[in-house]
């Protein structure tokens, strides 16, 4: 069992997402950086799809009631146990009633935390993500509050020793990413097609839903849309011509022009640029 | 204005994604597009429809053949073999009601009586066109024409869940408690959701609603 002792910041119970459903109105969800959601499973030796907490933003401290492996990815971070302390990712054992200080997450957004053959939670629509806007998912679909408990399983064998692992990626302040043409990307004048692909936006707004991003204004040919499909890694243009970019919990469904789609691999990446960082975009 | 992306286009979206678009094409189209790609296609993780496009997500980008769907939808047309589904009547009880609700507002604005609101409202038969906006929110079209009201300029903070609104031609049905600009009418504790937890046939645009007025 882990106990949740204290929280700042934002944590939910996450996997891979929903597959399917979007039919339904229901958003896929799940991980927001995907690649390092999986490390820590690998870390691990788990299933990769096993669900684990996602930290976003602040820090947290947890009880962890029997013997236990945990791993922690993502933004770097401080881990602390007793008098032992390390750098994530990494991989730490702990003992019946250890408690683990999460620090602040000093580059990056996002910090996972996997236990050994993952948490023990129930499925809502296939999958174990926590979706908060219509409370679905573990945790009654809330997101984690102190006291809150989550099942893991009970383990015996002694496995892998504490270890520190060498961050193969950082993530850097400011990023260039690569993005595809979106659907409605010929309703950019020509300016806006200048100020999009050669300015620099700062990050303002960061949450599961969406980035919100600040800097010149991208215009745009007046349209009136209907609704349209829209996933994460979506880039929309508001009326004001101040870019977001849609992550794993925005609406299945959005009414504004999509002037761009991230790749793949980028929006992991994006995932995890802190407010008041700087974006570019370059055209795939 | 431009009038970019009103032709019939088809969409390459990230790496995975094929949208098919024309909004000359009628709902109807759509979804009997979307039923007949449903036994045509291999490799979709998800297909779905809007009011104007048809939505192809591959499981893999190898899989993700633009020149195979085009060759399908080309010469598609509504009444192709097997692609008709008999659809289905979800009947609605609304509590149809005057207080903490915009049933005054509303025939106040669309200068008809309140009787008559609600008579036109739950007279009408309505089609599940899309789902979308938030997981359950079905846009039903059919509303009649006398009730077509724009959105609100200023949208509600809270509408709770429940809550049966309208808004432009569309009407729909509040599955949580959310922030939105439509006018509502009356309650139900109806949900999309709760029908696909209990039915194997998932409800999917094409079926279609009836409101039935009730009395506390």
């Amino acid at each position: 069992m882990i106990k949740v002792l204290s929280i700042a910041g934002y944590a939910t119970i996450q996997d891979f997402g929903r597959n399917g459903t979007r039919k339904l109105g229901i958003p896929p969800g799940g991980h927001m950086d995907r690649q390092s959601a999986s490390q820590a499973n690998k870390l691990l030796e788990n299933d990769h799809d096993c669900a684990l907490i996602e930290l976003f933003g602040g820090h947290m401290t947890i009880e962890v009631s029997t013997n236990q492996w945990l791993s922690f990815s993502g933004g770097r971070s401080l881990v602390t146990v007793g008098s032992e302390s390390y750098f994530s990712p990494c991989r730490i054992e702990v003992r019946p009633d250890a408690v683990v200080n999460i620090g602040v997450i000093e580059n990056g957004n996002i910090v996972y935390v996997a236990a050994k053959n993952g948490l023990d939670v129930g499925e809502s629509y296939g999958s174990k993500s926590t979706y908060t806007p219509s409370k679905l998912g573990p945790n009654q679909g809330r997101s984690l509050q102190a006291g809150d408990q989550i099942k893991t399983d009970v383990l015996n064998a002694t496995y892998l020793a504490s270890e520190e692992i060498p961050q193969e990626v950082y993530f850097p302040k400011n990023l260039t990413v690569r993005v595809f043409a979106g659907p409605e990307y010929d309703l950019l004048e020509r300016f806006g097609k200048l100020s999009f692909f050669r300015e620099t936006f700062q990050i303002e707004k960061v949450n599961r839903i969406g980035y919100r991003l600040s800097g010149p204004e991208v215009s745009l040919y007046p349209a009136v849309l209907t609704s349209r499909f829209v996933s994460r890694g979506t880039i929309q243009l508001p009326i004001g011509g101040q870019p977001i970019i849609l992550m794993s919990d925005a609406q299945t469904t959005g009414g504004y022009p999509r002037i761009a789609q991230l790749t793949d691999l980028d929006i992991d990446r994006v995932s995890q640029l802190k407010t008041g960082s700087r974006i570019r975009f370059q055209l795939v | 204005m431009k009038f970019l992306n009103l032709m019939a286009s088809i969409n390459r979206i990230g790496s995975s994604v094929i949208e098919l678009r024309d909004a000359s094409k009628s709902i109807e189209y759509w979804i009997a597009l979307r039923n007949y790609l449903e036994t045509s296609v291999d490799g979709l993780e998800e297909l779905l429809n809007t009011e104007d496009s048809v939505v192809l997500i591959f499981e893999q980008q190898e899989l993700c053949d633009e020149s195979l769907i085009k060759k399908l939808v080309t010469g598609f047309q509504v009444t192709t073999g097997g692609t008709l589904r008999e659809p289905r009547i979800f009947k609605v009880p609304v509590l149809y009601s005057t207080s903490n609700t915009d049933l005054s507002d509303v025939a106040k604005k669309l200068k008809l009586s309140e009787e008559d609101v609600v008579l036109k409202h739950s007279e009408a038969i309505y089609q599940i066109s899309m789902f979308g906006f938030m997981p359950g929110f079905a846009y039903l079209t059919g509303l009649p024409k006398p009730l077509h009201i724009p959105r609100k300029q200023k949208p509600s903070l809270q509408i709770q869940s429940g809550s049966v609104a309208i808004a432009e031609h569309y009407s729909g049905i509040y599955p949580v408690d959310s922030p939105g600009g439509w006018y509502v009418l009356g309650y139900t504790d109806f949900s999309f959701l709760t029908q696909a937890q209990n039915n194997e046939r998932l409800p999917t645009p094409g079926d279609c609603v009836k409101f039935i007025p009730t009395i506390k």
